[in-house]
């Protein structure tokens, strides 16, 4: 039994400690980005989201899952209320099914209409050593950035989130403000590939296409705290509330830090659990993969029997 | 302007509705319970049985006694006096339901089972 030297650990602990040193970075997200009018528009996605965005108003944002009522998380939503429509961002390949459920449910009286933004709109992220600073450097005018509100300036929309205890700012930006790009650049920055961004999520521990696909709970994927249990009724919500009050959360999401490729599939663990690694990323040399895996896994487990990773190195 | 002015930003996306004609169960205990809910007003007012999003499994009945709406996107079925409305565009998730009533104490009232459901929440509301 061959066994290698391997990172696995909770993504808010190690490998996220060196990701955040380095300096923040702008990324392109590849996004499904839909506008949704309607007076109506709050009370029809509070029906179906996890989260009470019951008090959703100008100015602010909510994020919240899409699960199915099995309990699966379908897609991960950014809610920003822009004064007469709502800015629903999520993940790129959930778009036909996310915008399904969103029409399908309209109820007959309702005049609820979703127009698809991704034509106009781009959505970007800041990640990295203090990202408010980037925002600062980039646009001084603008006043200090707080969670759950976004501030909209020169047509660029700037909010900002944590998750596992790292700052992320998101952007939207009209495809053609040049004015925006043109300030990047004279700051001497750009925008990294969409590539790029698939690595630095994964280091920040953030799910993409390959966990929010309606086969993880919420729990999974480290997703708990977009879920309200007392908001009432939501797609989901039985199973959540069983989980909560008469089990507990079998699995974890994981980041796993190689100097070499690895496959997406499921490997053994020298504590004799395993891990199913669902995305993997490389930059710089350095290999990056998230997977899923037992609640209880040692933070000391290496992979077994797995002699294409016997060139890794601890990170 | 602002970041949702401008050009860009394609029409409407419209989820495709398949529209059947409805057929629906009233046991006599419901027909009962609603000619009682009626009260007289069978000639002005109706049933209406609608879905939309929501609920532990996706979708949500709703059921009101409303006056005739005044829109030709609803079928109409009637049983004796009693009529009732459902919109085209839930004709699909509603045909061949069985509405009942149930007179007790705990988890009475109208209830609905719908053979189109695969999936229904613990309190008959939801269904998916």
């Amino acid at each position: 039994m061959l066994a290698s030297p391997v990172v696995v650990a909770n993504p808010s602990v190690d490998t996220m400690g060196n990701l955040s040193e380095n300096s923040a970075q702008i990324y392109l997200v590849k996004s499904s980005i839909s506008v949704m009018e309607g007076l109506e528009s709050v009370n029809h996605l509070n029906n179906i989201l996890s989260t009470d965005i019951g008090s959703l108003d100008k100015g602010m944002r909510i994020d919240g899952l899409i699960c199915d009522s099995n309990g699966r998380v379908a897609d991960i939503v950014n809610c920003y209320h822009m004064g007469k429509s709502i800015l629903i961002v999520g993940i790129d390949s959930n778009t036909e099914s996310t915008r399904e459920l969103l029409t399908k449910g309209v109820p007959w009286d309702k005049k609820l209409s979703l127009l698809d933004g991704n034509g106009a709109l781009e959505h970007l992220k800041i990640i990295g050593h203090d990202p408010s600073s980037l925002v600062e450097m980039l646009y001084p005018e603008l006043s200090k950035l707080s969670e759950n509100k976004y501030s909209e300036f020169e047509n660029v929309v700037f909010s900002l989130g944590t998750h596992n205890e790292h700052e992320i700012i998101d952007i939207i930006v009209r495809r053609d403000n040049s004015d925006f790009y043109d300030r990047i650049e004279r700051c001497n920055h750009k925008i990294s590939k969409i590539e790029d961004w698939e690595f630095a999520r994964i280091a920040v521990g953030y799910p993409g296409s390959n966990e929010v696909n309606t086969k993880y709970l919420p729990h999974d994927i480290g997703m708990i705290n977009l879920i309200s249990l007392n908001k009432g009724c939501y797609p989901g919500q039985e199973i959540h509330a069983r989980l909560d009050s008469r089990s507990k959360p079998k699995k974890r999401m994981v980041v796993l830090s190689t100097t070499d490729v690895m496959e997406i599939g499921k490997y053994s663990l020298s504590d004799g659990s395993s891990v199913k690694i669902t995305s993997i990323a490389v930059r710089d040399g350095l290999h990056l993969s998230m997977g899923i895996c037992s609640v209880d896994v040692s933070t000391d487990a290496t992979l077994v029997n797995c002699n294409s990773v016997s060139k890794l190195t601890l990170l | 302007m602002g970041i949702l002015g401008g050009e860009g930003f394609s029409l409407p996306v419209v989820s495709k509705v398949n529209v059947v004609d409805v057929n629906i169960e009233l046991t006599e205990t419901a027909k009962a319970a609603l000619s009682a809910s009626m009260s007289g007003e069978e000639d002005t007012h109706v049933l209406l049985i609608s879905a939309q999003s929501g609920g532990c499994s996706g979708y949500m009945y709703d059921m009101a006694i409303v006056e005739e709406p005044d829109n030709s996107d609803f079928q109409k079925i009637q049983f004796d006096r009693i009529r009732i409305f459902i919109h085209n565009k839930d004709s699909t998730m509603l045909n061949g339901i069985r509405v009942d009533y149930k007179d007790s104490l705990m988890g009475g009232g109208f209830q609905i089972e719908n053979p189109n459901a695969s999936k229904s929440c613990g309190c008959g509301q939801s269904f998916s």
